[in-house]
């Protein structure tokens, strides 16, 4: 992700039709939406109309008269417009589910889908030396949370550990990984 | 949602443990969508998530084997500078019997296993009387008969033949039984085991007691025809 701050002197290219700093907005939130819509939709073309839906109201919305007030408020209104999009998208689908009643349980998706299909072997290795450093304890309660998708509370109890520690252990787990991870993102992008 | 509050509640981990539902959920998706520090963490979480499946699935990797040094003496043998020569020193005794002692030996099988007439040398009473020596041109790696006579006076058990080469080394021995030195005795001679020049052939008679008399010694020559 290219981060940026979200401020008026950014909003007013957008508004003018700047065209990098729209190609800058179409991948930032290309991205957030990708993290957001992954769970919830099963289909890459489903989540592709959701985006592109979602980006043409949002650049309307902004190049409208008193669209935008608050540039801060960029990603909240994009996020807001992509919940709009995806209850339509869940009623052409025929789906009763709304975002509210949602069950949470779905953000952990075990088929590994498009995205999780170009994970390089460079990441791979990385994450494979995070889990070896791990006890086969934590590996253990990783398979059965993530791989196998267990039912939490049961895989807690089994291990005898109880739910904080399983954030814990993910937190670390994650934050060993990132420590790595960002430097080679960040050495790829300078080469 | 505050950038803190995020933090304190771990909601990274929730949102990826799929712990959120309802206004938590929705309050820090809205985050994620304006915190650019959050939003780099779900998504690295997920990639580590994504690639975690797929090493948790994927059965421990064995490492691949190494050989290791031996620990006994027996290395030694499968060292290279070792293996080398002896596979050459084989290559070479593998030749010799190829090209060299297998058609040789073919050679003299085939003329042991074929008809031929053999004019033998008369050794009887030979050399007895001081008359000349007799000879044989014999082929090399081939044979030729001798004959003699057994002087069986003396009531002997049996009879001993020896040869001897030029220098006087014994290189041939044979037990003759009385039988056989009733009438005079034809012996094949094999070439190689005579040697060139004035060999002899004594003849022992063995009495009961074990005793050893001679009782005759032929001397021929030999000339080998190569």
């Amino acid at each position: 992700m290219n981060f940026v701050t979200f401020d008026a002197s950014y909003v007013s290219k957008l508004r003018a039709g700047d065209q990098p700093t729209e190609q800058h907005f179409i991948a930032y939130f290309s991205e957030l939406m990708l993290l957001k819509l992954r769970p919830r939709l099963r289909m890459p073309e489903q989540i592709e109309d959701v985006k592109q839906e979602t980006f043409s109201r949002a650049l309307s919305l902004i190049r409208s008269e008193g669209g935008l007030r608050h540039a801060e408020r960029l990603g909240p209104l994009v996020n807001s417009i992509c919940n709009n999009v995806l209850m339509e998208q869940y009623r052409v689908s025929n789906r009763a589910e709304t975002l509210e009643d949602e069950v949470a349980e779905r953000l952990v998706e075990a088929t590994p889908d498009a995205l999780s299909k170009v994970i390089s072997e460079d990441t791979r290795n990385l994450v494979r030396n995070v889990l070896a450093s791990m006890n086969e304890r934590d590996r253990s309660l990783l398979r059965a949370v993530f791989l196998e998708e267990r039912d939490k509370d049961e895989v807690c109890t089994e291990l005898g550990v109880d739910r904080d520690y399983l954030r814990v252990l993910l937190h670390r787990a994650k934050g060993s990984f990132r420590t790595v991870y960002s430097k080679r993102i960040n050495a790829k992008k300078y080469h | 949602m505050t950038h803190e509050d995020a933090l304190q509640e771990m909601a990274t981990e929730r949102y990826l443990l799929g712990e959120l539902s309802g206004t938590s959920l929705e309050s820090f998706e809205e985050h994620l969508f304006e915190c650019s520090e959050c939003a780099a963490d779900v998504q690295t979480g997920m990639v580590f998530i994504d690639a975690a499946r797929i090493e948790l699935g994927t059965p421990t990797r064995v490492a691949e084997p190494r050989i290791g040094k031996a620990s006994n003496w027996t290395s030694w043998f499968a060292s290279p500078w070792v293996l080398g020569p002896a596979l050459a020193a084989c290559l070479l005794i593998l030749g010799f019997q190829t090209l060299v002692l297998q058609p040789r030996l073919k050679l003299e099988v085939a003329s042991a296993q074929a008809p031929a007439v053999l004019n033998p040398l008369v050794l009887a009473n030979a050399g007895a009387r001081g008359d000349s020596v007799p000879g044989v041109v014999a082929p090399e790696h081939g044979s030729f008969v001798i004959s003699l006579d057994v002087p069986t006076t003396g009531g002997f058990s049996s009879y001993r033949g020896s040869l001897y080469t030029p220098d006087g080394s014994l290189v041939w021995q044979t037990t003759i039984s009385p039988e056989q030195a009733r009438d005079a005795l034809l012996i094949r001679m094999p070439t190689d085991t005579t040697k060139e020049g004035l060999n002899t052939f004594l003849i022992q008679g063995l009495s009961t007691s074990g005793t050893l008399e001679d009782l005759a010694r032929y001397r021929f020559s030999v000339k080998i025809q190569k």
